[in-house]
């Protein structure tokens, strides 16, 4: 039995087994293929810190060595499913099955596929979802690329070097991708742009040899670049698991699910930023709220809720301290006296709501609760670590 | 056994005329998904005698991509007495990759 088995090598899931093995728990990481994820794709991180220029496979490298060392087992296998419930998941590969008391899931997402007749067949025969992978093989030829976002515009200004002529097509009038990009694009004299179009069908022998478009014009093409998005890719892992409109799974701040003991970290989250920085940041999170849950027996959200009504009506006491002794004393069935002394306690408790919704990282001091009485399961622990019980 | 390195003058001899099913991993000093599928197919080469794994460095010997009209790398053969019987493109776990020899 694993205390913590994480579903993808990607930088999210490697995150949260460097953090749930330096807490001496048994951590096993399941990938498919091979550890680092979308990010050995890029030829160069400029955005993570401290770490300017690093290609994205020594970085992956490096992260997947650091992870070893520590001790973590790496399994290559794919997880066709997850079941059971928090204290024993079952994670079923192709090849077997393993048990662990948690479960993060770190699967990232997939390239989105345009859903037209013929794209599996033609694809590695003219259809390409990895300009810099393939590129090479279209020099000096008409190509296309399929999207508006930031992949689609990098694979533009990249395949302009390499290729005769590039159309850059996309559905929308507008482009997703960010103004420097864009004005990139726009001075390579060989893109042409092509917006406010879909893709309809794809043509040619035995490879690609045009596409048609909604609007009935053919493009004469070698190859199409595919970057039309990404889709997460957990479609059917984990029965019951809660996702959001989109097929991401939805969370909290914690990286909890729906279903206790189950956590979701990186690209495959319901979340507004997905870069290399926040997938890291998730697999802390996600790590740090396992870990969270294995040493405290009390579910954290209902400890959670207890020690947010304590908190709001020593709030209250601090303003208005008769009134909220006489709650404190009803609510917990302890005499006056005790009351005043337990919000002078909790006053002494210098932090914001928003530290209280993410332990993570806060590095508040509380005075100590020694001496008050223990309802409800509050311990009479020192401060610190008091809080990060919670 | 360790990945025998194959161009156009010795693709014949090693893969075609091999006794043995063989693995040709077409790639590039500059594909990524390429460098990090290195490790799986030295694991696979290491582990059995039973086949042969083979790279095609496509800069150096375009015809023979052409030849194969590979136009997407990672791109995996498998050649069994000289015909191809499998394919398959990009990253990919090596019990698939074993599955695609055991065939």
């Amino acid at each position: 039995m694993y205390d913590v088995a994480i579903v993808g090598g990607g930088p999210a899931g490697l995150t949260a087994a460097i953090y749930a093995r330096r807490a001496n728990k048994q951590v096993v990481v399941f990938e498919a293929t091979n550890c680092g994820g979308q990010i050995i794709n890029s030829e160069k991180i400029d955005n993570y810190p401290a770490a300017p220029h690093i290609s994205g496979l020594d970085f992956s490298q490096k992260l997947t060595e650091q992870v070893e060392e520590l001790g973590v087992e790496i399994v290559y296998e794919q997880v066709q499913h997850v079941t059971g419930s928090y204290g024993d998941f079952q994670i079923n590969t192709d090849s077997g099955e393993c048990h662990a008391k948690t479960v993060i899931l770190a699967c990232g997402t997939d390239t989105r596929k345009m859903g037209l007749e013929r794209e599996d067949e033609l694809t590695g025969k003219g259809i390409s979802y990895c300009a810099t992978c393939d590129g090479h093989f279209f020099k000096g030829k008409d190509v296309a690329v399929y999207g508006g976002g930031n992949t689609a515009l990098h694979e533009a200004i990249y395949l302009a070097d390499v290729s005769r002529k590039v159309y850059l097509v996309n559905r929308r009038d507008d482009l997703r991708a960010s103004a420097d990009l864009i004005a990139k694009a726009k001075k390579k004299d060989n893109i042409e742009f092509v917006l406010g179009a879909t893709i309809d069908q794809l043509s040619g022998e035995k490879k690609l040899e045009s596409v048609t478009l909604n609007t009935g014009k053919k493009l004469e093409i070698s190859a199409l670049f595919v970057a039309i998005g990404r889709v997460p890719n957990i479609v059917g892992i984990v029965p019951g698991l809660k996702l959001d409109a989109n097929g991401y799974a939805d969370s909290d701040d914690s990286c909890e699910t729906n279903i206790l003991g189950l956590y979701v970290a990186g690209d495959m989250r319901n979340k507004a930023v997905r870069q290399l920085v926040t997938a890291t940041s998730d697999g802390a999170v996600a790590a740090v709220a396992a870990l969270d849950q294995l040493n405290n027996p009390t579910p954290r959200d209902e400890r959670y809720k207890e020690w947010l009504k304590l908190y709001k009506i020593a709030g209250i006491g601090l303003k208005e301290g008769g009134l909220a002794a006489a709650k404190v004393s009803e609510y917990m069935g302890i005499d006056y006296p005790t009351a005043v002394k337990y919000i002078d306690a909790l006053d002494k408790i210098n932090v914001a709501h928003s530290d209280l919704k993410n332990p993570v990282g806060h590095s508040v001091k509380i005075g100590s609760l020694q001496d008050f009485p223990n309802p409800d399961g509050f311990d009479s622990r020192e401060g610190d670590e008091f809080l990060e019980s919670l | 056994m360790s990945i025998v390195s194959v161009n156009e003058d010795n693709f014949d001899q090693e893969v075609l005329k091999s006794e043995q099913p063989v693995l040709v991993d077409f790639n590039a000093t500059w594909c990524p998904p390429c460098k990090a599928l290195h490790p799986t197919l030295e694991a696979i080469a290491d582990e059995s005698t039973d086949y042969k794994v083979a790279a095609v460095d496509i800069d150096e010997s375009a015809e023979l991509a052409a030849k194969y009209e590979v136009s997407s790398i990672p791109c995996l053969i498998v050649f069994r007495n000289g015909e191809e019987v499998d394919r398959e493109i990009g990253l990919k776990p090596k019990a698939k990759i074993l599955k695609m020899l055991e065939q």
